[in-house]
């Protein structure tokens, strides 16, 4: 997963980081004794995608003791371009790692349980795959094998588009399982940790990496213990290191870039942190310079500094202090004060004009 | 700055001098030529700018070339709050020794001293204007290059109103690194730098590859999606194919049946269709046999119609023939009319002929009768022309001669001797050539000039003696007598006749009369001839007599001779008109015949071409006959009429039955369903095509997908994508700062000429003052705000550009620029005020103004002195006259030897 905001060394910590997410799952799932794993979807980005992302990704999942259950989602459907009958993935699958390739029930080696999947074949599915999974299942091998259904995309009670057929209708989710159909229907789409509905075993388990500033759970799986047609307890647990944040800071006077540089210096894990800030408000020319340097230095310590452009609102107005500081006199304070002025505009030209005015100042005092 | 002292040793030529100048106005350091006035100025740049110890060229230059001794120089000099005393030797036992008198005292040796008085020039000095405002012998007469002091700057932001407009030392270096910011971005013409168009290069090339990433990893999902919909459209495929044979074998049994019903429908067809072959053809045959009765009947009454033509014809055809035998014979009689004409007409053509040829004889020979005369009158005027000795001339001369020998005897007569001779008896006498016969009783009497002898017969011999002039005129007279003899004599007339003059005289009207008579007869002569000869008129009148007799002789009895040539030409036109009238008569005659030839030929035509018809009338009438006889001897009519009847009722049975199997045929619609049947194998066909070009299809789109599906083209798409991301950030980052530094730039770029064009005003103000002292009161110059330089001078609202001013001009215009920038830069208040000094520089003339007038001399002096009351003129020269009219100037006078 490409995150163009980060450099190229940062992106490949950041590969990295996703990667040993899988690994700490694994190892999370040996410490809590599952008896297997569920992937409900996108786990790769593209079916498109290169062959080392491909052995890599095999290589971490070959950290699972237990087996593992890949649903082929909307990034990577299970199409004739399916990165699951890549060579790649052919040679270099473990036995324990399963791909969900239809709706019939799989059988978890050495426990009671089966595994329904719902897979993906194209990218723009045309009916609810879930309740079509449902639909055309066998009675359960034994009364007391559990049964799990892994399905991916939006459910209609969470999409503002409710005309989209691919849907998965929340109403015949919960009708599965109170009709016994399914146990527990593990489901992915979103990236944040989310309970679907009343009956308590309709889950979101997120995502293991954060993946954007917009995630309200990130970093975490859920480890689900369940009994055929009896209890089922759902646990949060975090195992992404990496984290996404958005700041907004109203800016007036030397005060406002203190609290920005207060905020920075206060946020741990720089290096595994991306960062994007929005400032509004008014400051001097020297407050501006500051403020710059601030932003160069941290961004050189976290993983990603961004400005929030879009949200940022700030007016750079040369005070007394500035011109003092200056020194400036004859046509260089006539340019200063026309500068001042074309500022006050705002919009492009008066952008254009406050950087010119901190490219004054910058070149003003390193003459000094 | 200011200069106090300067002393020399070794230098160039100057073995050993001091100056001191004047710190208050004008120095003047004059001296001759090669004394060391230029070196005094080097000297001072050399000690400030050259190290002690270098080895430089220009140290080496300095060095007198004859002694092997090491340049010195020591100069006194304010600056700032500076005074000091600084000394260099060069070469040999090199050494710099500074000593600082004022503010606080300090000494120092070496490169020290050298370095501390750089640092105090560069804290109090602007050296670039000590160096604009030297004026050097010997240069081109150029403007100094203030435009980079920053004393003169300074100095004239003062000057401009104490508002600091212009820009500190500060301010000019932030320009500098405004521009060199500027220039990280464009280049001084505004256009992009390379590094920065190579970005946009880079972007585009970036973005195109990532669009080409984007294009294929779009049509590779697009193909596995289109994978999938063939394996859908690939089992419906089987679905139909399966519906389609099932169909296809029930359509088949229809249609099996209704191939039975057709062929039923074919074999009573063909049987209906030979039925009803038969009944046509008896009734062809019937029908044929009434054809061949029909052109019997039809070829005899064309025949009778046509031999009831030619009957009608016939008379016709006679009085056509006869019309043209009358044509014909109207015509030749004609002919015999016009050529008896034709032949009357040629007789009297030779009739005409031989009158005319006989009339030309008689005139010929009526020439040749003239021809004869007029030689003959010829002959006789030549003849006595020939033999006639006198002429006009010749009667003229005899006349002269009579005259002279009466006047000369008369003359005699008078002076002479009158003898009267009366006879007595017949007497001869002589007297002097005179002999007369003297009847007796006559006398004669003569006047005799001079002595003469007088004869009497034989009996006397009687001398008259002469008075002397009376002889001389007698001789005269005598010697009269004898050339009028003679004359006489030549003309062939007896002289001694009485009449001998009137003979004269007849002879001449005669010869004139004969000479008129000669020149009438040759011109008959030639008017006759004309072109011919005479024999060759004889000729023709001989060959003209002959063919006139002969033509009588030959010619025919009848008709009557003509009487004469009129009635010849009479008869000539009488018969023209016969001939005539014969000849049209003929033509109509010739119009008729043929006329009537025609008609005949049409009618004969006609008449042969009907006949031919009727022959052919007749055979086919014949042979009509003979077909139907043969035909009825073949088969007889009646045979053919129940043959008929016969065959078609057999048709109308076979076409019932015919018709019975088409209407069981229509109903199993045959149509519909053999429709049906091609329809559903060409359906099956497609299907069996459309599942094959599914599975070739689908196989296709597998072997792309294997082979570009696992290339990692969406990690490479990812990766373009964040190249290009990152790489408009980084533009757009760069656009920003370029144009902050281009805004930045612009405005103070605006500033600064704003500025320069405020601050340049008190510049001009002094130049101009200066100018209206030296040209006039209505002088006035424009100053460049960049350069500083005069960009004209106006005079009596003349402007006239720098460049084009006199070389006299140029040079007072660039001096007193110097002493302009020179006041102003010093303090106000003079040089005296105060112990140190701010900012203000000497300004050094060498040997100026070589190209100025006397006039202008001495208001330049004007000049000179006001800007002395400002700054420090230092001025070196060899023509001291020059700057005679610098009022308070200090004189320094260099001698030989220092």
């Amino acid at each position: 997963m490409t995150r163009h905001f980060l450099s190229t060394g940062e992106q490949e910590r950041y590969s990295e980081a996703r990667l040993d997410a899988v690994r700490a799952l694994a190892r999370l799932a040996a410490d809590e004794g599952c008896a297997f794993a569920v992937v409900c979807g996108d786990v790769f980005d593209s079916n498109l995608v290169d062959r080392s992302v491909v052995v890599r990704a095999l290589d971490a999942l070959g950290a699972f003791e237990v087996p593992v259950f890949l649903l082929p989602a909307n990034h990577d459907p299970l199409n004739a371009a399916s990165v699951y009958r890549s060579r790649a993935w052919l040679e270099h699958c473990p036995a324990h790692v399963v791909v969900l390739e239809s709706a019939d029930p799989v059988a978890v080696a050495d426990v009671a349980a089966e595994v329904v999947g719902a897979p993906w074949d194209s990218k723009q599915p045309l009916e609810d795959l879930a309740a079509r999974a449902c639909a055309g299942l066998p009675p359960r091998p034994t009364p007391g094998t559990a049964r799990i259904l892994v399905a991916h995309g939006a459910v209609d009670t969470l999409s503002p588009d409710k005309d989209e057929p691919s849907l998965i209708r929340l109403v015949a989710a919960e009708k599965a399982i109170a009709d016994g159909v399914a146990d527990y229907i593990a489901l992915g789409d979103r990236h944040s940790v989310t309970q679907v509905g009343a009956t308590g075993r309709i889950w979101y388990s997120g995502t293991p990496l954060v993946t954007d500033y917009t995630e309200d759970a990130p970093n975490e799986v859920l480890v689900v213990s369940l009994e055929a047609g009896g209890r089922c307890d759902v646990a949060r647990h975090r195992v992404g290191g990496w984290r996404f944040v958005r700041e907004s800071f109203p800016v007036d006077g030397a005060e406002g870039v203190d609290a920005v540089q207060a905020y920075l210096e206060g946020l741990p894990a720089k290096r595994e942190t991306v960062v994007k800030l929005s400032f509004q408000g008014t400051v001097s020319l020297a407050e501006k310079a500051r403020l710059d340097m601030l932003l160069a230095h941290y961004d050189d310590l976290f993983a990603a500094l961004e400005t929030w452009e879009r949200h940022t609102d700030l007016v750079v107005k040369p005070d007394d202090a500035d011109l003092r500081d200056l020194g400036l006199s004859g046509f260089a304070a006539a340019a200063l004060d026309d500068l001042r002025a074309e500022a006050e505009a705002g919009g492009d030209a008066g952008q254009t004009a406050q950087d010119a005015l901190g490219l004054l100042y910058r070149l003003a005092r390193s003459g000094a | 700055m200011r200069l106090h002292r300067i002393y020399l040793r070794n230098y160039r030529g100057v073995e050993e001098s001091t100056v001191e100048f004047a710190t208050t106005g004008v120095t003047i350091v004059e001296g001759p030529n090669e004394i060391g006035k230029t070196s005094i100025a080097d000297a001072f740049s050399l000690l400030l700018d050259v190290k002690h110890d270098s080895q430089k060229q220009d140290v080496k230059d300095v060095k007198p070339v004859h002694a092997d001794v090491a340049p010195y120089v020591e100069a006194e000099f304010t600056t700032g709050p500076y005074r000091l005393v600084y000394a260099k030797q060069w070469l040999r036992q090199s050494s710099a020794e500074l000593t600082v008198l004022e503010p606080v005292r300090e000494s120092l040796t070496g490169l020290p001293a050298h370095e501390r008085v750089l640092q105090i020039l560069a804290e109090t000095v602007d050296m670039t204007l000590f160096r604009a405002l030297r004026y050097q012998q010997g240069e081109r007469i150029t403007q100094a290059l203030l435009s980079t002091s920053r004393s003169l700057a300074a100095a004239l932001d003062a000057a401009a109103g104490g508002e600091a407009l212009a820009g500190s030392e500060t301010d000019d270096d932030l320009w500098t690194r405004v521009e060199d910011e500027r220039a990280k971005y464009v280049y001084a013409n505004g256009k992009k730098i390379a590094a920065r168009e190579k970005k946009d290069e880079e972007l585009k090339a970036k973005r195109a590859a990532a669009a080409t990433l984007a294009a294929e990893l779009l049509a590779l999902e697009e193909s596995a999606e289109r994978h999938r919909t063939m394996g859908l459209e690939l089992t419906e495929n089987a679905r139909d194919q399966e519906e389609q044979g099932k169909a296809l074998e029930e359509l088949r049994a229809a249609a099996e049946r209704v191939g039975k019903a057709r062929d039923k429908v074919e074999r009573l067809a063909a049987a209906r269709q030979a039925a009803e072959g038969i009944a046509r053809e008896a009734a062809m045959a019937a029908t044929e046999r009434e054809r061949l009765a029909t052109a019997v009947a039809d070829a005899e009454r064309e025949l009778a119609d046509l031999v009831r033509a030619a009957e009608q014809d016939a008379p016709g055809l006679t009085a056509a023939r006869e019309a043209h035998a009358a044509a014909l014979a109207a015509r030749d009689q004609a002919r015999a009319d016009r050529e008896r004409a034709e032949q009357a007409g040629r007789l009297a053509d030779a009739d005409f002929e031989h009158f005319r040829e006989a009339l030309e004889l008689e005139q010929l020979t009526e020439r040749l009768t003239r021809v004869v005369a007029a030689e003959a009158t010829i002959d006789e005027a030549n003849r006595f022309l020939e033999a006639c000795a006198l002429d006009e001339a010749g009667l003229a001369a005899i006349e002269d001669a009579v005259l002279e020998a009466a006047v000369a005897h008369a003359r005699a007569g008078e002076g002479g001797t009158a003898v009267t001779v009366e006879a007595l008896a017949p007497v001869r006498i002589a007297l002097g050539g005179e002999r007369v016969e003297l009847a007796a009783g006559e006398r004669l009497q003569r006047t005799v000039t001079g002595d003469a002898v007088l004869d009497v017969g034989d009996m006397a011999r009687i001398t008259v003696a002469g008075q002397a002039e009376g002889v001389v005129l007698g001789r005269r007279a005598e010697e009269a007598t004898g050339r009028l003899g003679a004359l006489y004599a030549a003309a062939g007339i007896d002289g001694t006749a009485e009449d001998a003059l009137a003979r004269a005289k007849a002879l001449v009207r005669r010869r004139q009369v004969e000479e008129a008579a000669l020149a009438s007869a040759r011109t008959a002569l030639g008017e006759s001839l004309r072109d011919l000869t005479r024999s060759e008129i004889e000729g023709k009148v001989a060959r003209g007599q002959e063919r006139v007799a002969t033509y009588v002789a030959a010619r025919a009895a009848a008709p009557p001779f003509p009487t004469d040539r009129e009635a010849a030409k009479d008869a000539q036109a009488a018969t023209a008109a016969v001939l005539d009238a014969a000849r049209r008569a003929e033509q109509l005659r010739q119009v008729a015949l043929d006329e009537a030839d025609a008609a005949a030929r049409a009618v004969h035509d006609s008449a042969q071409k009907r006949t031919v018809r009727i022959q052919l009338a007749t055979a086919a009438r014949d042979t009509a006959e003979q077909v139907l006889r043969d035909a009825a001897a073949a088969v007889p009519g009646e045979e053919l009429a129940s043959a008929l009847a016969a065959a078609s009722a057999a048709a109308r049975s076979a076409a019932e039955a015919h018709e019975a199997a088409v209407r069981e045929l229509a109903s199993a619609d045959p149509g519909s369903t053999e429709a049906l049947l091609r329809n559903t194998e060409d359906r099956l066909a497609r299907l069996r095509d459309d599942h094959q070009r599914l599975l070739i299809g689908r196989e296709k789109i597998k072997a792309v997908l294997d082979d570009r599906g696992q290339a990692g083209l969406a990690d490479q798409l990812d990766a373009r994508q964040s190249e290009v991301l990152r790489l408009e950030r980084e533009i757009a980052l760069t656009d920003g700062r370029a144009a902050a530094a281009e805004l930045l730039h612009q405005r103070l770029a605006a500033r600064r000429d704003e500025a320069r064009r405020a601050y340049v005003a008190p510049f001009k103000a002094q130049l101009d003052s200066f100018a209206r002292l030296v040209f006039g009161k209505t002088a006035s110059v424009e100053v460049d705000h960049v350069t500083l330089e005069i960009a004209s001078r106006t005079l009596e609202g003349h402007t006239v550009p720098y460049e084009s001013l006199s070389g006299g001009a140029r040079e007072q215009l660039s001096v007193l620029s110097r002493l302009a920038c020179a006041a102003l830069v010093s303090p106000a208040g003079g040089p005296g005020g105060g112990s140190g000094d701010a900012g203000g520089v000497p300004v050094i003339f060498d040997d100026a103004l070589g190209y100025s007038d006397p006039g202008r001399l001495a208001r330049l002096g004007a000049a000179f002195n006001v800007a002395g009351d400002r700054c420090q003129v230092i001025v070196l020269t060899c023509m001291p006259d020059r700057y005679a009219h610098i009022g308070s100037a200090k004189v320094v006078r260099l001698e030989e030897g220092g």
